[in-house]
């Protein structure tokens, strides 16, 4: 009886303590879920997950209070995985802020519930709506200060996890500041022109706009007036002298300017005449960039295979569509050390900048000021002919390019500068006859900069365009920072220029990308040759059929006939021989990929079979020894 | 300790002496590889980091830790060697320990023996190895509280099988606590913490967040206070077993 007592009494403090382990359990997760929420190790290597010096700076620096309202359905968050944990981090990410705030962040976290006030003030605020099941469920962030200001994150994008803190960070200084600094553009690309082609304007314009009040300066400016805290000048093919005296006069009187030319502007507008070439390719800023002791080579464009972006060409004349690297449009990656100037803050947090087909910028010798290459190529860069550029032939730049050693496409010049008008100004546009345009007349000539200039020099346009900054998302289009890096530094600012681009670092296999490269110059030559009698035997066909009356070959002489067949059957052997070489310039990568297969897939299991079978010898051997010497000793 | 750790050493020795270990070390190897570089398009995406060899760790392990561990009590019970080790002078949580920590070093040496892909990766391409050595740590950490989980049941059964499945169908509820699936059976009548507290129970969370690279002070605590839990449970039912 007493055993049975005992018993009953052990088997109660056992379940007892299981549920007091389990209730233990459960408090010191809950716990850790609500204290532990900032203790973490950011193990990536550029630590995408901390806050960083700037956001604290940032935070430290608020002088008015800010109020941070997250919309959080929870219906959302439980029906997606991925938002539950996502909504987690950023309401983590949000509490850290109102304590580095110092209280002046105030967040509160809103469940808008259908039909609710809650409700009808996200929709307010224009936040997306996601409807996953019958209620719209709110994931946005709405900011504001005590003068009335709003910042809205519509919807916190999981995909966009990397660049979190940006978009918070971004939203705080932005309701901190009182007023945005002005910037002017003189726009000679049409980056800010709305018309009957292009319906809106550059979404690079609305990415500067969020940073900065984006003024137009029309292109018949003679004078910069007062108020401008940087101007920035694009593709400036058409200014009038009277245009760059006034530029070069602003910068000489401490104007902040950032420039971007460009020897070959892809996206400007096709010539009215020549649909095939461009109305005004190019643009050099000159005689003022030669003043200023910089120059970018004439009619020659940048192109670099260690860089290069793939194009899809082929499709026509039964050859298949292929990728093949385009030299001139080239994709600058942090992986590559020596791209970006890492002393710099434009280009230091860069990860990848795209450009298509940019200039060369070299200093003149015993200029006056000092170049700072801010974006270079690698050694295997070079330069073409604009001419070879504006035919857009991958094949026939891959065959003439030859190196000839890194080229700046982007630079900073600073120092004192001396005038490109030593004449004084020059004359005023003419007036059209009939029309009212008054100019303001000419600023008075200043010979040499009142302090030393900061300007940075782009040899690029086409880095501004929409399809460039985000049509490959593979390369990581970091364009649009490089941009407001570039102006935010010559106005003088530079808090955030670290931050804005702190997103993963897209790594890709450049190895295979080598590979693939090396083939497809070793068989190139051959497989244009072929192509082309492709092409020419399929010629020779239609030209054999347009002979008969009704196009048809069988209605054709015996002669003609036969000649026929034998074109046929030399285009289905070239064919064969086209896929044959396409075949073997594939070949080298698919043997490093099936040699890798094998190595991961065979290699150690064969090892551990291997090492088991060795242990199973070896355990009956001994078993055998330790048998006969007991058979010995018996 | 030194009880403990000569426990662990037998049974981890254990498993080499029979050809169990090296079938599972084989599948485990072939199976995370397979999936890797046929189902997650590692070659074909030309993305150098481990997003497709992780992203199927958990179904691997789910599988597999079960079968490591399905043995360490229901064998000892079926033969009847859990009366002679418990008149052995060891205590049950040396025993439980131990045998515990034998299985998840053989998840150690299972994981470690995935180098190759570490090795292929580097080699292809420039990674960020911190992201990759997270994503150890949360494989790791999700095998020892499978293999918790299967040493706390297989203590229940004198069937392997049995002990597979109920681990198996166990720790995919576990696995999925964080997704609607089970959040469902929640909402709507339990309070908003309840609903967060189970899906912080969640191991696919917490090894997504680990394989993103961030290895959060709450993970940690998870897998190791659920870890510390199931053996206790283990050593509980071990010990009224033994009063039985």
């Amino acid at each position: 009886m007493f055993s049975g007592l005992q018993n009953a009494s052990r088997t109660t403090i056992a379940v007892l303590s299981i549920i007091l382990a389990i209730v233990l359990f459960l408090c010191i997760n809950l716990v850790a879920t609500l204290t532990l929420g900032a203790v973490r190790i950011d193990a990536t290597e550029g630590k995408l997950y901390s806050v960083s010096d700037d956001t604290r700076q940032v935070l430290e620096d608020l002088t008015d209070p800010i109020k941070l309202r997250l919309y959080l359905s929870t219906s959302l968050r439980d029906q997606n995985a991925s938002i539950r944990a996502y909504s987690g981090r950023v309401i983590e990410l949000l509490r850290t802020y109102q304590t580095l705030s110092g209280g002046q962040v105030d967040f509160e976290l809103i469940n808008p519930a259908p039909l609710s006030r809650d409700e009808e003030d996200a929709a307010s605020f224009n936040l997306y709506a996601e409807t996953t099941g019958l209620d719209p469920g709110y994931f946005g962030l709405v900011g504001t200060n005590t003068t009335d200001g709003i910042e809205v994150i519509p919807f916190l994008n999981v995909a966009q996890e990397s660049a979190l803190e940006y978009q918070l960070t971004r939203m705080v200084s932005r309701l901190s500041k009182r007023e945005l600094r002005n910037i002017g553009i003189v726009d000679g690309l049409g980056i800010m022109t709305v018309n009957a082609t292009q319906t809106r304007r550059w979404q690079i314009v609305d990415s500067l706009a969020e940073d900065f009040n984006v003024i137009n300066v029309p292109l018949d400016f003679t004078v910069i007036p007062q108020g401008y805290d940087a101007i920035v000048v694009v593709h400036p093919f058409a200014l009038a002298p009277s245009g760059l005296y006034a530029l070069e006069q602003y910068v000489m009187r401490g104007g902040n300017l950032v420039v971007f030319l460009d020897p070959q502007a892809e996206k400007s507008l096709v010539s009215p005449t020549n649909p095939n070439a461009l109305a005004n390719p190019d643009s050099y800023l000159l005689p003022l960039t030669t003043a200023w002791g910089i120059e970018m080579q004439n009619d020659l464009v940048v192109a670099d295979p260690s860089l290069a972006v793939p194009i899809i060409v082929g499709g026509q004349q039964g050859a298949q569509q292929r990728s093949v690297d385009y030299l001139p449009w080239i994709s600058l990656n942090r992986e590559i050390p020596g791209l970006f100037n890492p002393e710099d803050p434009v280009t230091a947090p860069l990860t990848a900048v795209m450009l298509e087909s940019p200039g060369s910028l070299r200093p003149i010798p015993g200029a006056t000021t000092t170049f700072t290459p801010l974006l270079t190529t690698t050694n295997t860069g070079g330069v073409i002919s604009q001419a070879m550029a504006m035919a857009r032939n991958p094949q026939q730049v891959l065959q003439n390019f030859v190196p000839s050693g890194a080229q700046v496409v982007a630079a900073r010049i600073t120092g004192p500068i001396r005038t490109a008008f030593p004449g004084g100004p020059p004359p005023l546009p003419e007036v059209p006859a009939g029309a009212e345009v008054t100019f303001l007349p000419p600023p008075e000539l200043i010979r040499e900069s009142v302090e030393d200039v900061n300007i940075i020099v782009i040899a690029d346009t086409d880095l501004l365009h929409d399809s460039v900054i985000e049509g490959n998302v593979r390369y990581g289009p970091n364009n649009a920072d490089f941009v407001t890096n570039a102006i935010e530094s010559v106005t003088g600012g530079t808090t955030l220029t670290a931050l804005r681009v702190r997103s993963p670092t897209i790594r890709t296999f450049d190895r295979l990308d080598a590979i693939e490269q090396a083939a497809m110059l070793a068989f190139e030559d051959d497989r244009q040759a072929k192509i082309a009698e492709f092409a020419d035997a399929t010629r020779q066909l239609q030209e054999l059929a347009a002979r008969s009356p009704i196009g048809q070959i069988a209605t054709l002489p015996a002669d003609q006939r036969e000649q026929a067949a034998q074109l046929q059957e030399r285009r289905f052997e070239l064919n064969r021989e086209i896929r044959d070489i396409e075949a073997a310039q594939r070949a080298e990568i698919n043997a490093v990929e099936s040699d890798l297969r094998i190595k991961n897939i065979v290699l150690v299991p064969v090892a551990v079979v291997l090492l088991g079978l060795i242990v199973a010898i070896w355990r009956r051997v001994r078993l055998a020894n330790y048998l006969r010497r007991r058979a010995a000793a018996a | 300790m030194r009880v403990m750790l000569t426990i662990a050493r037998r049974e981890f020795v254990g498993y080499f002496i029979t050809p169990l270990a090296y079938v599972f070390l084989v599948v485990f190897l072939v199976a995370a590889a397979v999936a890797t570089f046929y189902f997650g398009r590692f070659l074909e995406d030309r993305q150098a980091d481990l997003i497709p060899f992780f992203q199927f760790h958990p179904f691997l392990l789910l599988v597999l830790m079960p079968a490591v561990g399905m043995r360490l009590w229901t064998e000892e019970r079926r033969s009847g060697s859990i009366e002679l080790l418990m008149t052995l002078p060891v205590t049950t949580w040396q025993a439980v320990l131990g045998k515990f920590l034998a299985a998840w070093a053989f998840a150690g040496i299972c994981l470690i023996l995935t180098f190759p892909i570490v090795w292929t990766v580097n080699w292809l391409g420039s990674p960020d190895n911190g992201v990759i050595a997270a994503g150890y740590v949360g494989s790791f950490l999700m095998a020892g509280a499978l293999i918790a989980l299967t040493s706390c049941i297989s203590a229940l059964t004198k069937s392997q099988v049995i002990a597979f499945v109920i681990s198996v169908v166990a720790g995919f509820i576990l696995m999925v606590s964080g997704l609607a699936l089970v959040l469902d059976l929640f909402t709507g009548w339990a309070p908003e913490y309840l609903v967060d507290l189970v899906a912080s129970f969640s191991f696919y969370t917490h090894f997504n967040e680990l394989t993103s690279g961030i290895i959060a002070g709450s993970s940690i605590v998870f897998f190791v206070s659920l870890i510390g839990l199931l053996l206790l449970i283990n050593r509980q039912i071990i010990e009224l077993k033994k009063a039985g």
